[in-house]
C-alpha cells in the first residue's frame, strides 16, 4: 500500500527518529570539517529549534556508529566513540542549593555520574551485539565483571558485568529520585561523576579492551541546567582530555555560563571551539542551505519514487561527488521543478491581466494624478506588455518627488527602447526592480482572500525558512497535503516527480505562516508575550505595506540604537533574548560605516510570518524605533498600543480603516 | 439570502478539517465517508457556509462522555438529593459505589426509566440505564420498571431514580408522571436526564409534588442554532432572520419534511447529538436521510 | 492513611452554605471577585495565608518562610479536628502541600474544600489580537519541579529492550499554550504516550468543544496521542478515579493538572494517596501561572468537597 507523500515529510523532528541514524542521516556536504569525533578538546555545539542539532549529535554516537546496518566495524571505527546524554531538564532543576543546601553538588554529581555510567554500560552492551570484528574483545567483554572498588562504590552484587551495570544503576537513580522527596535523610549513595566514569574507562582499558579509544560525551540542552550546574560541567570540559572529553550542546543565543565554579566571578573568554549547526555546518550561505535542503527533499522522494538514482547521502565516501557543481545543480533543479516559482515579471503580468487588480491600479493612478493636478490620463501609465513598470508607476506617482510628465516620458522611452543603456532608462529599470515587490504586496493588501503569489517557489520557501530546515520541511509537508487533497489517484505520483501548483504552494505557505504564529505562544515561558509582540510587529509592518508611496518599502525588520538598548528595561532585554532563542526575531549587529554613524542593532521578524501579514520575506528597509516605541510594542497593554498604532496610521497617511488581515477565526465567541 | 462573510471559505475548510479530526480521534462516532457524503449535500457557497456553521455548533455526546455524566449523577447529584430529603446519607463516595455493587438491599431507592409506561418507540432510556449499569457495575436488583412499582417495599424504598438521555419538552416525562401519580405518596421521583431544555423543566416544575428534576446539563433558548450567543465570530454580522429563511428554503428544496418540523420539536433548534440517536429537539438537518437524495449525517 | 471523598456538593446560591465555622481556613491571595467572595464566606474562621514558592523551593505561611522539609511542623499546633481549604485562591500545588502536612496530623479528621466556579469566561482574551493588562509573568522556568512530587525520566533508549515508558496524562482547560509549552520544552524526548482528559460535562454545555478544538493539533501521532478521556469539570472524585485506573497499567507517568481546579484537586489526592510505596511512580507537571488576568467574571456555583481520612 503506497505511503502518502505527505507522511514521508511528516517526521521532521530529531526525536521522531530513532537513535540509530546510520543510513538515514544526511551528511552535510562539508562534513569532514565538522566531524565531532575529530576534536581533541570539548566543543560547543549551537543550534536552535528545528536546526537538526540533536540529529547531528546523535549521528556521532554509538547507537549510530555501532548500528547493525553497518556490516563490518573494525578497530579504526571505534577509535572515537560518542555518547549522547540529554539530562531530564525538568527533574534536574530540583538539584539546587535552595532545596538541597550543600547537598546539591554531591546530588548533581551522582545524578550525572550514574546517568553517564548507564550510557557507558549500554555502549559496551551494544558493542557486543554489533558487527565489530574483534571477537576476542567481545568474548572478554561478555564475561567481564566490574572491579571490587566499583562494586563497593555502587553497592552492586557480586559478579555484576559491565554490560549489565546499567540495570543496577537505573535502580540507583530511582533511589535517588525517591530520596529527593525527603532529602533530610541520608543520601542513598554519593559518587564523583567525572571520576567514576573515568575510572570505569580506565578499568576497561586495563583489560586491554578499547585501549586506543577516546570517548566524547555530548551533553545536550545545556541551557536547561541551572547556572551552578553549568559551571560544574564547564569545569569537566575545561579539564577534559583524552580518553574522556566533554562537549555541550545548546540553543543559539541561550544565555549559558562559560565559567567554571572556581572562576565564578571572572570574565572568562570561551576558548572552546563553537560549532554552529546552521552557520557553519549546513548553511554557511543561502545557496548551501538550498542545496542541502534539496538533497533532503530528493532523498525523501527517492523513498517515495522507488528511484535509486540519488547518491547515498549517508555515505562519507560520496561526499566528494556531492561537491561537484553538476550534482549541486541537479539537486536544485529537482526542487525547482517540484516547487515552481513565478518570477516577479510574470506575477505582475498576471495582475495587470486581472480585471479587479487592473481596475484598482488604474484608480490609484487616477487618484495620484488628481492629487498632483495633472491633466494626464491614467491609461498612459499602464501598459499590458510592461506590467511591472505599470505597477511600479502606480506607486511612484504618489511620491512627492515624482513629476507625472517626466515619468510618462521616461515610461514611453522605456516602452520603446527597453534595452537602452541611457542613464534615464537604467535608473528607471532600477526603480522598477527595487519597487516591484513592494508594488505587488501593496496591491495584494487590498485582497485578504487572495494570497500574494510571491510566497511560492522553492527559493522563496527557503527565504521564508531562513535556513531553518524544520520550517522548510513543514512547508513541503503542507504543500504535499494540499496536492494530495486535489488528486484522486495517488498512483501517478510513483512514476514522476510531483509538481505542486502555485496556488497550492501559496495555500501551504499561508497555512504554515498562521500555524507558526499560533505556535509562538508555546515557545518557552514567555511564549504568550512573544506572540503578542510578533503580532504587533506584523501589524506594523503590514501597515507600512499599505502606504501608497511605498518609499523605503519591504519592511520586516526594525532597528534600535545599541547604546539605548544597553540601558533598556530588563524585561525587554529578556524578551529580546527569548525572541532570539526561539527564532521569532533575528538579530543583526550593524557595523558603523563612519565614526559619525550610530551603532544600531537590527531585528528581523521571522519571515515565516510574512504570508500571514502580507509583508515581504526579504530584509530590505528597516523601521527605526525609539526606546519608548519599543517599550510600547513589547510591554504596554492593548490600549496604549492601539493608540500608538493609530498614530502610525496618521503619520504614514494610510487611508483605509479596515484591517485586512484574516483574523475573524481567532477569538471565537464560544 | 444571508450575507456571506468574506472569509467564509477558510472557515468552511477549517470546519471540515475539524470534523475529520473529531472522527479520527473517535470523538465523533461516524466515519469520514459519512461526513464527506453529508457535505456533498451542500453545493452553493451559502449552503456550504451553513454546513460549516452547523458543524461548529454541534454538541456531541459519545458513549465515554455519557459515562462521565453517569459519574456526575452517581457521585454528586444523587447523594445530594437523597441527603437533602433525608432519605439516605452516604458514608463516603467509595462506599456508595460499593453498596451499589454489592449491597443493593441496603439502599432505599431503585433505578428506572420513563419509557416503559406506554409502547412508545423511544428506547433511549433503557439504553442509558444499560450503559450505566455496566459502567457503575451496580447490582441488577437496583433496577425496576413501571410495572413493578406497585410491588416495591414502600417501607424500605423511598425514591425512584430515573435515567434518560434528554428531556426536551417534558411531554414524555409528564406522561410518565401521570401514570405514576398513584405512587407520589410513596416515592420521591428523581429524574436525571443527561440533558434537559429549560422549557421542559419549566413545563414540569411546580406542577407535581414529590418530583425532582436534576439534569446533568441544562440548555435553553441560547442553544438554538438560530440564536447569536454561540455562533462564531465570523458570523457576527449575519442577519439571523435571513439565515432562518435561507434554511427554510434549503430544507424545502432538499427534503420531504413538513415545514413544521424544520426547527425541531418545540422549535428548540438544538445542535445536541448523541452517538446512537439524535433527539427530536435537534435540527432535522442532522439526521435526515433520503435514498439517492440526501445523505445523512448522524443516526436518528 | 489515605484521603477519601466523603461527598461533593454543588450549590447555585450562596444562602445557607454548610461551611464550617470556628475553624481554620487556608487560603491564598484573591485575584478576582470570586476569590474575594470565597474569603468573605470565611470571616468567622481563622485565616491562614499559605503559599508554595516555586522559585525558592519553600513555603510561606502567613508571611513567614519555611523550608519544604520543615513547614509541616507548623501544622502540629493545630487543635481543630476539621479544617477548610479555600481552593479558589490557592493553586493545586498549595493544596497539595497543605494536604500533605495534614496527612500526618491524626487529630484532623475532616477537611472541607471550598471552590467557587467562574460564572462566565471572557473568551475574547484567548484571541491573539486582544490582550488585557498583564504583568510579565515572573516564572522561574517553565514547569519547575515540585519537591516530593517530581519523578526522574529517561528518554527512550534503543539499546536494550527495557523501555523506560513515561506517559503524560493532562487534564485540559481552554488555554492550549500550556500543553504546548510542555511539548515544546520536551520536544519529543520523554513521553511515549499522551492522554488528554477533557472536562465533559463542562461548567456549561458545549464548553468542552472549546477545549477539544483548541487542542486539536496535539491529538495526533506527532504528539503520541493515545485517546480522549472525559471527566466532569467539577468532580474531583472522578478525576481521582481516572488516575487510579490509569495507574493500574502504567509504570511511570506525569500528571499535568492544567484544566479545572476541581480536576486538579483530584490529581492532588491521587498523588498523596499513591506513591512508590504502593508501586506507583508518578509526578506532577505544573506551570504556576502568575498572570493577573481577569479572565473570569462573576461568582458561579459554589462547590464544597468533604474529605475524610481512612
Amino acid at each position: 500500500m503506497a505511503e502518502k507523500l505527505s507522511s514521508i515529510f511528516k517526521k521532521n523532528r530529531a526525536e521522531e527518529f530513532p537513535d540509530d541514524l546510520w543510513n538515514t542521516f544526511i551528511l552535510p556536504i562539508e562534513y569532514e570539517q565538522w566531524n565531532l569525533l575529530e576534536n581533541d578538546k570539548g566543543v560547543h555545539i549551537r543550534g536552535g529549534r528545528g536546526t537538526g542539532k540533536t540529529m547531528f549529535l546523535k549521528y556521532h554516537c554509538f547507537p549510530t556508529q555501532l548500528s547493525n546496518e553497518r556490516i563490518s566495524i573494525d578497530e579504526n571505527d571505534i577509535k572515537q566513540i560518542g555518547i549522547y546524554w540529554r539530562p531530564d531538564t525538568h527533574f534536574v532543576q530540583l538539584i539546587n542549593d535552595k532545596y538541597l543546601k550543600d547537598k546539591w553538588l554531591s546530588t548533581f554529581n551522582t545524578y550525572v555520574g550514574l546517568s553517564l555510567i548507564i550510557k557507558f554500560s549500554k555502549f559496551l552492551q551494544k558493542l557486543l551485539i554489533s558487527n565489530y570484528t574483534n571477537t576476542d574483545t567481545k568474548n572478554k567483554l561478555k564475561e567481564l565483571k566490574i572491579t571490587s572498588i566499583l562494586k563497593e562504590e555502587l553497592n552492586c552484587e557480586e559478579n555484576t558485568l559491565y554490560t549489565e551495570l546499567h540495570k543496577h544503576c537505573n535502580g540507583l537513580l530511582y533511589k535517588l529520585q525517591n530520596w529527593l522527596h525527603s532529602p533530610q535523610k541520608d543520601m542513598p549513595l554519593a559518587i564523583d561523576g567525572k571520576a567514576s566514569l573515568y575510572y570505569i574507562i580506565d578499568s576497561i582499558k586495563n583489560e586491554e579492551i578499547l585501549e586506543g579509544t577516546t570517548f566524547h560525551i555530548f551533553i545536550d540542552e545545556f541551557e536547561n541546567l541551572t547556572n551552578d550546574q553549568q559551571m560544574i560541567i564547564n569545569g569537566w570540559m575545561k579539564h577534559g582530555e583524552k580518553p574522556l572529553l566533554y562537549s555541550i550542546a545548546y540553543k543559539k543565543y541561550a544565555e549559558i555560563s562559560i565559567n567554571t565554579s572556581s572562576e565564578e566571578n571572572t570574565q572568562r573568554r570561551n576558548d572552546h571551539r563553537i560549532i554552529d549547526i546552521v552557520d557553519d555546518v549546513y548553511a554557511k550561505d543561502e545557496r548551501s542551505f538550498k542545496i542541502f535542503a534539496s538533497e533532503i527533499i530528493a532523498s525523501k522522494l527517492q523513498v517515495f519514487l522507488n528511484n535509486k538514482d540519488i547518491i547515498p547521502l549517508s555515505d562519507r565516501k560520496q561526499l566528494t561527488s556531492r561537491r561537484t557543481e553538476p550534482y549541486k545543480k541537479q539537486m536544485l533543479d529537482i526542487t525547482k521543478t517540484i516547487f515552481p516559482e513565478k518570477d516577479y515579471a510574470t506575477i505582475s503580468s498576471d495582475m495587470i491581466n486581472d480585471n479587479t487588480i487592473f481596475t484598482k491600479v488604474k484608480k490609484n493612478i487616477e487618484h495620484a494624478l488628481k492629487d498632483k493636478n495633472s491633466p494626464l490620463s491614467a491609461d498612459d501609465f499602464i501598459c499590458i506588455n510592461n506590467a511591472s513598470a505599470s505597477l511600479v508607476n502606480s506607486i511612484l506617482l504618489f511620491r512627492t518627488k515624482t513629476n507625472p510628465s517626466k515619468l510618462l516620458k521616461t515610461f514611453n522611452q522605456y516602452k520603446e527602447h527597453p534595452s537602452s543603456r541611457s542613464k534615464v532608462i537604467l535608473e528607471y529599470k532600477e526603480l522598477i526592480s527595487n519597487n516591484i515587490v513592494a508594488a505587488i504586496l501593496y496591491l495584494y493588501t487590498y485582497y485578504s482572500q487572495r494570497i500574494c503569489p510571491i510566497y511560492s517557489g522553492f527559493n522563496r520557501f527557503c527565504m521564508m525558512s531562513k535556513n531553518n530546515i524544520r520550517h522548510l520541511l513543514e512547508l513541503c509537508y503542507q504543500s504535499f497535503i494540499e496536492l494530495e487533497s486535489t488528486i484522486e489517484d495517488f498512483k501517478q505520483f510513483h512514476e514522476t516527480l510531483p509538481i505542486v501548483p502555485l496556488e497550492l504552494q501559496l495555500k501551504a505557505a499561508k497555512f504554515c505562516s498562521k500555524q507558526e504564529l499560533e505556535t509562538i505562544s508555546e515557545l518557552g515561558p514567555y511564549g504568550q508575550e512573544l506572540q503578542k509582540i510578533a503580532n504587533r510587529l506584523g501589524r506594523i509592518f503590514h501597515l507600512k505595506q499599505r502606504i501608497k508611496t511605498q518609499s523605503k518599502p519591504e519592511n520586516i525588520h526594525f532597528s534600535v540604537e545599541t547604546l539605548a538598548l544597553d540601558s533598556i528595561d530588563d524585561k525587554i532585554k529578556t524578551l529580546i533574548t527569548q525572541a532570539k532563542i526561539w527564532n521569532v526575531l533575528q538579530e543583526y549587529n550593524i557595523t558603523k560605516n563612519t565614526p559619525n554613524d550610530i551603532a544600531t542593532k537590527e531585528y528581523m521578524l521571522t519571515p515565516m510570518l510574512a504570508p500571514f501579514y502580507t509583508i515581504s520575506p526579504r530584509k530590505i528597509h528597516k523601521i527605526p524605533f525609539s526606546v519608548d516605541e519599543l517599550k510600547i510594542i513589547f510591554l504596554d497593554n492593548d490600549e496604549k498600543f492601539d493608540k500608538f498604532y493609530a498614530k502610525l496610521i496618521k503619520d504614514w497617511k494610510v487611508e483605509d480603516k479596515i484591517e485586512h488581515i484574516q483574523h475573524s477565526l481567532f477569538g471565537d465567541l464560544f | 439570502m444571508y450575507v456571506l462573510p468574506d472569509e467564509w471559505e477558510q472557515f468552511y475548510y477549517e470546519m471540515c478539517n475539524r470534523a475529520k479530526i473529531y472522527i479520527k480521534i473517535n470523538y465523533w462516532d461516524i466515519t469520514e465517508e459519512n461526513l464527506l457524503l453529508w457535505l456533498k449535500n451542500f453545493s452553493t457557497d451559502h449552503e456550504k457556509f451553513l454546513s460549516a456553521l452547523l458543524i461548529y455548533r454541534i454538541i456531541y455526546r459519545n458513549k465515554s462522555s455519557r459515562l462521565s455524566m453517569y459519574h456526575h449523577i452517581i457521585e454528586i447529584i444523587i447523594p445530594n438529593i437523597l441527603s437533602q430529603h433525608d432519605i439516605f446519607h452516604i458514608d463516603n463516595i467509595d462506599n456508595f459505589h460499593s453498596l451499589l455493587k454489592n449491597d443493593p438491599w441496603l439502599l432505599p431507592f431503585k433505578f428506572s426509566t420513563i419509557s416503559d409506561v406506554d409502547n412508545s418507540p423511544s428506547k433511549s432510556g433503557p439504553q442509558v440505564l444499560r450503559e450505566f449499569r455496566r459502567e457503575g457495575n451496580f447490582h441488577k436488583k437496583l433496577e425496576t420498571s413501571f410495572n413493578e412499582l406497585a410491588n416495591l417495599d414502600k417501607q424500605r424504598i423511598k425514591a425512584i431514580i430515573l435515567f434518560d438521555d434528554i428531556m426536551g419538552t417534558g411531554e414524555q416525562f409528564k406522561t410518565y408522571l401521570d401514570k405514576v401519580s398513584p405512587f407520589f405518596k410513596d416515592f420521591l421521583f428523581i429524574y436525571c436526564p443527561l440533558v434537559a431544555h429549560q422549557n421542559g423543566i419549566n413545563n414540569v416544575t411546580d406542577k407535581y409534588s414529590n418530583v425532582i428534576i436534576a439534569p446533568v446539563e441544562i440548555v435553553d433558548e441560547k442553544y438554538s442554532f438560530f440564536k447569536k450567543d454561540f455562533l462564531p465570530k465570523i458570523a457576527e454580522n449575519i442577519d439571523l432572520n435571513n439565515l432562518e429563511n435561507f434554511y427554510i428554503k434549503f430544507m424545502h428544496t432538499n427534503t420531504k419534511l413538513p415545514k413544521k418540523d424544520y426547527f425541531a420539536k418545540d422549535k428548540q433548534s438544538l445542535t445536541y447529538i448523541f452517538n446512537l440517536s439524535t433527539p427530536n429537539n435537534t435540527l432535522p438537518i442532522f439526521w435526515y436521510e433520503e435514498e439517492n437524495q440526501w445523505e445523512k449525517f448522524f443516526p436518528r | 492513611m489515605k484521603y477519601k471523598f466523603k461527598n461533593i456538593k454543588i450549590f447555585d446560591t450562596c444562602s445557607s452554605l454548610p461551611i464550617l465555622s470556628n475553624t481554620i481556613c487556608f487560603h491564598g491571595n484573591p485575584l478576582d471577585e470570586r476569590g474575594d467572595y470565597a474569603i468573605s464566606l470565611n470571616i468567622d474562621n481563622k485565616l491562614i495565608n499559605f503559599k508554595y514558592d516555586d522559585e525558592n523551593f519553600n513555603i510561606i505561611i502567613n508571611g513567614e518562610t519555611f523550608d519544604v522539609d520543615e513547614y509541616e511542623n507548623e501544622f502540629l499546633t493545630i487543635t481543630e479536628s476539621s479544617i477548610i481549604i479555600e481552593a479558589t485562591t490557592l493553586s493545586v500545588i498549595d493544596i497539595l502541600f497543605i494536604l500533605k502536612a495534614i496527612k500526618t496530623i491524626s487529630s484532623i479528621v475532616d477537611i472541607q474544600i471550598l471552590y467557587i466556579e467562574p460564572k462566565e469566561y471572557n473568551f475574547k482574551n484567548s484571541s491573539i489580537l486582544e490582550y488585557d493588562d498583564f504583568e510579565l509573568s515572573s516564572k522561574f522556568k517553565e514547569f519547575p519541579p515540585v519537591p516530593g512530587f517530581t519523578i526522574l525520566t529517561q528518554p527512550y533508549d534503543e539499546v536494550d529492550e527495557e523501555r523506560e515508558n513515561t506517559e503524560l496524562i493532562a487534564f485540559l482547560g481552554f488555554e492550549r499554550t500550556r500543553l504546548g509549552q510542555i511539548f515544546t520544552s520536551d520536544d519529543g524526548a520523554t513521553y511515549t504516550k499522551f492522554t488528554p482528559v477533557i472536562p465533559l460535562p463542562g461548567f456549561s454545555p458545549g464548553w468542552e468543544n472549546r477545549t477539544i478544538s483548541s487542542h486539536l493539533k496535539f491529538f495526533s501521532s506527532k504528539y503520541v496521542f493515545n485517546k480522549l478521556e472525559y471527566v466532569s469539570a467539577n468532580n474531583p472524585y472522578h478525576a481521582y478515579k481516572i488516575l487510579l485506573n490509569f495507574s493500574k497499567t502504567r509504570n511511570k507517568f506525569r500528571i499535568a493538572p492544567i484544566g479545572t481546579k476541581p480536576n486538579a484537586i483530584g490529581c492532588a489526592i491521587f498523588l498523596l494517596n499513591n506513591d512508590t510505596n504502593n508501586g506507583i511512580n508518578s509526578g506532577i507537571l505544573f506551570d504556576f501561572p502568575t498572570k493577573i488576568k481577569k479572565r473570569s467574571n462573576g461568582v458561579g456555583k459554589i462547590n464544597i468537597y468533604m474529605l475524610i481520612k481512612d
